[in-house]
């Protein structure tokens, strides 16, 4: 399209009056096109989801501030200080979400669930070695230990599938993320080839 | 469209896809008033043409992922938005008529469609005196974002059909223009 069809174009564009009352409530909801408006149930859910992050984050933050014994302090707190952390983003970003009474219906989903299934899976670490290992260890011959490591067994094939969950989900995420990196730049460098392109022709045409 | 521009529109629902939301806001900044002018020509009530646009951002955001061409961008956006223009002529049962006007217009193809327009304000005026089929090619052919060949994909017609149709469109612009004149003198 060459200046003059442009001009004539914006000129033409232009001939159009709108209302403003009408394009003002246009735009308000083209901006909250991107956010759904949480109902008083929906922000009670999301507070509710808070509490529980902040409940998580009791045992871990009592074991992590706390001397745990029997030499596994540092093994321990390799799952709860991820843990705590964690706990305490989940119960940040829905209390934000609850507080705020909207939702990015684009961006947060996939945050959560994935805050949601790292958490899932500290939280089984965290009981796997803190309530199974103890008292497996501790006395063989008692007839809690044989649960407790059938338990631990079951939990640990739980912890395993959450670790491959989340594995999956972090590979493909960086694959993606660099194909369209990759992609990306590809495009940006196409975009001004094309344009030097375009500023030769313009000075050789003149 | 120069290649120049195919790539920035590829570029750009490349980043929508990602869910960037400036990339998102700078498509509709960038579409909303040529689409707008295009809706304001098939639907004459203003507060429905707004309510219209933001269906298609709606339809636009659910469904760029699924772009196969994402430098056919424009001829996308257009086709959205006659669809959705569309629906909302045929709810209020004036898809019927519409339909009926443009059959009797579409068997003249190979004519000349070049167009000689050049005044902006008799233009906009003229669109809004002549019938709905002859404004709808003739707004696509006026935004200048499509060439015959999308236009004619936009109105699910062939392109012989889109010339005739602009060349009908054009004479009855003139028409309605020199009419004008006529009454003014």
């Amino acid at each position: 399209m060459n200046e003059s069809d442009r001009t004539f174009r914006n000129k033409l564009l232009n001939m159009e009056k709108t209302d403003v009352t009408y394009r003002q409530r246009y735009e308000k909801e083209v901006r909250a096109m991107f956010e759904k408006k949480l109902s008083y149930l929906g922000r009670a859910g999301f507070a509710a989801l808070a509490l529980v992050g902040l409940l998580a984050a009791l045992p871990f933050a009592e074991l992590t501030f706390s001397k745990v014994g029997s030499g596994m302090e540092y093994v321990v707190r390799i799952v709860t200080i991820p843990g705590l952390v964690l706990a305490l983003t989940w119960a940040v970003v829905t209390g934000w979400i609850a507080a705020r009474g909207k939702f990015n219906l684009r961006t947060m989903p996939p945050r959560i669930a994935g805050i949601g299934i790292v958490l899932g899976f500290f939280g089984i670490v965290l009981y796997l070695f803190v309530f199974i290992v103890p008292v497996t260890l501790n006395d063989p011959t008692d007839v809690r230990s044989t649960w407790s490591g059938v338990l631990g067994i079951q939990l640990s094939l739980i912890a395993f599938v959450f670790l491959v969950i989340v594995g999956l989900c972090v590979v493909l995420r960086i694959l993606y993320r660099t194909q369209f990196q990759t992609r990306e730049k590809l495009l940006e460098i196409e975009y001004r080839i094309a344009e030097l392109a375009e500023k030769v022709e313009s000075k050789s045409s003149k | 469209m120069t290649e120049k521009e195919a790539i920035y529109y590829e570029l750009l629902v490349l980043r929508c896809r990602q869910g960037q939301k400036s990339a998102f806001e700078e498509l509709v900044r960038m579409w909303e008033q040529r689409l707008f002018y295009y809706i304001r020509r098939l639907v004459d009530d203003e507060q429905e043409a707004w309510q219209i646009l933001q269906e298609i951002w709606v339809k636009v955001l659910r469904g760029i992922g699924k772009l196969r061409e994402p430098r056919k961008l424009p001829t996308w956006l257009y086709i959205t938005a006659r669809n959705t223009a569309i629906s909302h002529i045929r709810h209020e049962n004036a898809r019927q008529s519409f339909f009926e006007n443009s059959k009797n217009i579409s068997n003249n193809a190979g004519r000349d469609f070049t167009l000689s327009f050049d005044d902006a304000e008799q233009v906009h005026y003229g669109l809004g005196r002549i019938s709905l089929p002859h404004r709808d090619v003739l707004t696509l052919f006026f935004l200048q974002d499509l060439s015959a060949e999308e236009i004619a994909e936009v109105l699910e017609v062939p392109v012989g059909t889109v010339k005739s149709r602009l060349y009908y469109a054009r004479r009855a612009l003139k028409a309605v223009l020199e009419k004008e004149v006529s009454n003014y003198e």
